[in-house]
């Protein structure tokens, strides 16, 4: 083939402005490869008009790169930019920073919350626990107050402890009375009188030429050991305990008597 | 610019590398270099600045995307970029959401368009005043058409009413006239 008919023949123009067929490009690619004059005249023509068209070039609307850059930015991994492109990155990056520490704060600020709010409740709880303590050292200072009372006017050698026997209604009954004269104290201890029944209660009474004396109704306790302050009754001569209905009364039911003793 | 080969030949070479190395470098030096040129081509199919512009964005995305598909031994970038942005261009004036006002225009209605190509007020390049003082008016009319506008030569022949054969002759008389003009000396000795 004659190359310069070949090249003369406009078909290397008609190719690179796109406007031959498949097989006349494939053609041309080809003759571009065996003959060097033809590359060589390719490369004329295509700088020809590449000149040609930036010189007519017309600047586009500021913006265009801009908003390309920003359309490619998502699929750029880390790689680098310069000038421009790394700001633009930047504010995608910045955007997504924000959006972290923004988590973190939000985050922050719940279990800042949560441990203000556990924090509240575990002083709350203190707080309780320490209540109950007190009242329990109160009640137990109060427990003390009462024994060491009981117990100075036990270790009183002026005491006189007056023993109540049981009655046929409640043969193994026990009770005591402690008399202290000099001190004007009298401390009574329910023994082993058994439980009353319902709506019923213990009163005891002091006897004084065969008179009774109304000394208070009592409870029993379940332990059975503890100390009851009663009245001080001056003169007293007997001591006895009789059930009478709840609340007591003014005169005692001496069916009902439990226990008595004598003082002396 | 006689013998600026070489150094535009390294540019384009360190554009093609950037973008496919995925370096947004690359599309930067690209739009520095090539945007107006392209721009150029697809206003002249796409005569609204917002539908233009909007089209280069779309070239410049084709290039980022499929520079891959790019072959060096084919051609010069420029060239790859030209054909993308002559068929996005066209792409768009044949999908049915393009609006000519209301109107399709038909070929002569390009062509009268085209003869203000060189009373154009924007032109102040002397290098392209030069070009464009040498090149005849049916010269710069088959170089816009065919090379701006992507008309095959048919297309041409009818937009121009002239023979097939007489825009195959003058499309080779521009381009000979370009390469002489813009400082291929070899041109010379070739033609004659």
């Amino acid at each position: 083939m004659d190359i310069q008919a070949y090249i003369s023949s406009g078909i290397l123009e008609q190719y690179l402005l796109g406007d031959t067929t498949t097989a006349e490009s494939a053609e041309v690619e080809r003759m571009a490869v065996q003959h060097s004059e033809v590359r060589a005249e390719l490369d004329r023509i295509e700088m020809a008009l590449e000149k040609y068209a930036v010189m007519y070039g017309t600047p586009p609307p500021a913006g265009t790169l801009t908003a390309v850059l920003e359309k490619v930015a998502p699929q750029t991994s880390a790689a680098p930019a310069a000038e421009k492109p790394s700001a633009r990155s930047g504010s995608g990056a910045a955007t997504w920073i924000f959006g972290f520490l923004a988590l973190i704060g939000v985050a922050a600020a719940i279990w800042a919350f949560s441990q203000q709010r556990n924090t509240q409740n575990d002083l709350e709880q203190i707080q309780a626990n320490l209540q109950t303590l007190q009242e329990d050292c109160d009640e137990i200072q109060a427990q003390n107050d009462q024994l060491s009372r009981s117990l100075d006017v036990l270790s009183n050698q002026s005491t006189v402890p007056v023993r109540m026997e049981g009655t046929d209604n409640a043969p193994d009954a026990l009770a005591t009375v402690y008399f202290n004269p000099s001190d004007q104290v009298a401390l009574l201890s329910a023994g082993s009188l058994p439980a009353p029944p319902n709506d019923m209660t213990y009163q005891l009474w002091a006897l004084i030429d065969g008179n009774p004396v109304d000394m208070g109704v009592f409870e029993i306790d379940a332990s059975g050991g503890d100390l009851i302050s009663v009245p001080f009754i001056e003169g007293a001569q007997a001591f006895a305990v009789t059930l009478e209905t709840a609340g007591g009364n003014p005169t005692p039911n001496l069916d009902q008597l439990f226990v008595i003793g004598n003082v002396g | 610019m006689p013998t600026s080969n070489r150094p535009t030949e390294d540019l384009s070479q360190k554009i093609v590398r950037l973008i496919r190395t995925r370096d947004r470098t690359g599309l930067v030096l690209l739009h520095d270099n090539y945007s107006a040129a392209l721009y150029r081509i697809l206003l002249e199919r796409l005569p609204q600045a917002e539908v233009a512009q909007e089209a280069l964005q779309d070239v410049l995305m084709k290039a980022w995307d499929n520079m891959d598909q790019y072959k060096e031994g084919k051609g010069r970038l420029f060239t790859w970029l030209a054909r993308i942005a002559r068929n996005t261009a066209i792409d768009i004036t044949r999908s049915k959401n393009f609006k000519q006002d209301g109107k399709t225009q038909t070929l002569p209605d390009y062509v009268y368009n085209d003869s203000n190509l060189s009373e154009d007020a924007r032109i102040n390049d002397p290098g392209l005043r030069k070009v464009l003082k040498t090149l005849s008016q049916d010269e710069q009319r088959i170089i816009n058409l065919l090379y701006f506008k992507g008309y095959t030569q048919k297309e041409a022949s009818e937009a121009l009413d002239m023979p097939l054969g007489t825009v195959k002759t003058r499309v080779r008389k521009a381009i000979s006239t370009l390469r002489s003009v813009l400082g291929d000396e070899g041109v010379m000795r070739l033609l004659f």
